[in-house]
């Protein structure tokens, strides 16, 4: 294959990975920005759901559209509820203290690992996609004094995979509509500016902030359940998606959702190109990179603010 | 209206208050007065219920609200501006009076109250709170607060650091409330101010009330005001 079909196949490669980072980083960036936590337990809620769609999708056991549309709608209700009870238990009784949440979270880290390997096992468990024919995709050549069209051998994507793309751009657009357009958002977003003035005016910061763990969590776990007709659920498959998460919300600047996609967008693409020319550890390499580089020179990301 | 008796607080392990009474009464202004560092922003924290109390008792027409969550307390109808105006400043200035109108369930009819007392507010609704001036973020506080529709007004020195014509605008607004009979706490360091609107002030230092006047024996002897306040 020539080298613009290549970079092409290998741009939608990393934009199925930007896709689902984005979700999945959208849930940490949520609840960093809102509650000042970092949650070192999002990975785990990301493969909760992963596995969670197995099982419905397993028990449902008739076609397999039928079970990814339950895994879809149940997978984030159940992780979203999970975390939001262990918010209501665990972090609200520690008062969000910062390093008793991190500790915390470590802790909910290995219970609900640990947990899912004693009750689902150590297999990787497939999910069939809903549908999953070969689109071939077109390139453009010159040839005979104009531009033509043709299909280069190997140059196809799963149409699965575009709708990855498409389900968590519209997930991603709910989700802005939903913090913009709703008095549930405008209630997250002024616990965010300032949970002491929500407090004075009547706002429930705790119920608030038991709803933004659940919808952080419910954000990873629905990118989760996009994942797994791609890739199996693992009880340890949660590690990557929190490394990346972190890496993403770090260089689009902690608490910002519109410098979380750019950035998953810029590391998901990265990642794909940096994988298909040359190997997926010096993909991993890069994006470590990119966070030391800013770190150093930027260090609140791309859209943060600076602190005070 | 509002009754303090005796209250105790900390900050941690640091007490700042020691025992600071007293009541503020419907449609009368009660300036609550005091060195820096005396307790004033404290006491309305306390009645906020963002600073628990350790002792005493806060009541609002016999409600004690110092046994409420802090999110409940404005639901008794208490408006707060606090020092530094506190305004959620990356939201617009509509959605700031939004989250005011939320907190008591108040609708249109209150927003246009609201606008209509300050209605240069009205031109700037889509704008950000952060990128107003100094005198127009002190006019959101407000509206804010009285989007909850107060029988009790808490304002921490609202004319900070604002023009002679802001102060004016926001002291006829206090006045207006003051005539609708709100109960009015005002925590002011500005002479003039105290000596033109209190009913009555409060005097406390080093977290105690030290003194309590009526407003007509404050302006007969306006070297109270020099003597407790150093000014």
């Amino acid at each position: 294959m020539d080298f613009g079909p290549h970079l092409m196949l290998a741009i939608l490669e990393g934009a199925v990975t930007a896709a689902i980072l984005a979700l999945t980083a959208m849930g940490l960036s949520v609840v960093f920005g809102v509650m000042r936590v970092v949650n070192v337990a999002h990975g785990e809620f990301y493969m909760l759901g992963a596995v969670i769609a197995w099982f419905v999708a397993t028990t449902l056991g008739a076609h397999p559209a039928l079970g990814f549309v339950a895994a879809l709608i149940l997978a984030p209700l159940l992780v979203g509820g999970l975390a939001a009870v262990a918010d209501m238990l665990i972090l609200q009784r520690i008062g969000y203290d910062p390093e008793r949440t991190i500790v915390a979270t470590i802790g909910m880290l290995y219970i609900i690992q640990q947990g899912t390997l004693m009750t689902f096992g150590p297999d990787a468990r497939p999910v069939a996609p809903p549908f999953n024919s070969r689109i071939p995709l077109p390139w453009l050549e010159w040839a005979e004094g104009k531009l033509s069209f043709y299909y280069p051998w190997g140059l196809s994507i799963t149409s699965y995979k575009l709708f990855v793309i498409a389900a968590a751009a519209l997930i991603l657009i709910a989700l802005w509509l939903f913090m913009t357009r709703t008095r549930a958002g405008l209630v997250m977003r002024a616990t965010q500016q300032d949970s002491a003035m929500a407090q004075a005016f009547g706002i429930p910061v705790g119920r608030v902030y038991a709803l933004v763990f659940g919808l952080g969590a419910a954000l990873a776990a629905m990118g989760a359940v996009l994942v797994v007709p791609i890739q199996q659920a693992h009880y340890l498959m949660g590690h990557d998606p929190l490394l990346l998460s972190f890496i993403v919300v770090i260089i689009g600047g902690l608490g910002s959702l519109p410098g979380t996609v750019i950035a998953a967008v810029l590391i998901g693409v990265s990642d794909g190109v940096i994988s298909v020319f040359f190997s997926p550890t010096l993909a991993k390499i890069t994006a470590t990179l990119a966070v030391a580089m800013v770190l150093v020179f930027r260090p609140q990301g791309l859209l943060g603010k600076k602190a005070h | 209206m509002l009754e303090i008796t005796d209250i105790h607080a900390a900050y941690g392990r640091v007490n700042a208050l020691y025992g600071v009474s007293l009541s503020a009464r419907a449609g009368e202004i009660t300036c609550l007065l005091g060195r820096n560092g005396a307790g004033k922003t404290t006491v309305m924290r306390a009645i906020m219920g963002l600073l628990p109390i350790t002792g005493g008792t806060i009541t609002l027409d016999g409600t004690p609200l110092h046994n409420l969550r802090a999110d409940c307390i404005p639901k008794q109808r208490i408006g707060y501006v606090p020092q530094g105006r506190r305004l959620f400043a990356e939201l617009s200035v509509a959605e700031n009076i939004e989250v005011g109108l939320m907190a008591c369930g108040e609708g249109h009819d209150t927003r246009d109250w609201v606008l209509s007392l300050f209605p240069r507010l009205r031109e700037r609704l889509k704008q950000r709170a952060e990128t107003l001036s100094g005198g127009e973020q002190q006019m959101l506080a407000t509206a804010r607060a009285l989007c909850l529709r107060p029988k009790l007004l808490l304002l921490d020195e609202p004319t900070e650091g604002l023009q002679p014509s802001m102060i004016a605008q926001i002291r006829d607004v206090v006045l207006r409330m003051r005539a609708e009979g709100l109960a009015v706490l005002l925590v002011e360091q500005r002479m003039q101010a105290i000596l033109s609107m209190a009913d009555h002030a409060v005097f406390i230092e080093n977290g105690r009330t030290i003194d309590t006047l009526r407003g007509d024996a404050l302006r007969a002897n306006p070297e109270t005001l020099t003597k407790h306040l150093g000014v």
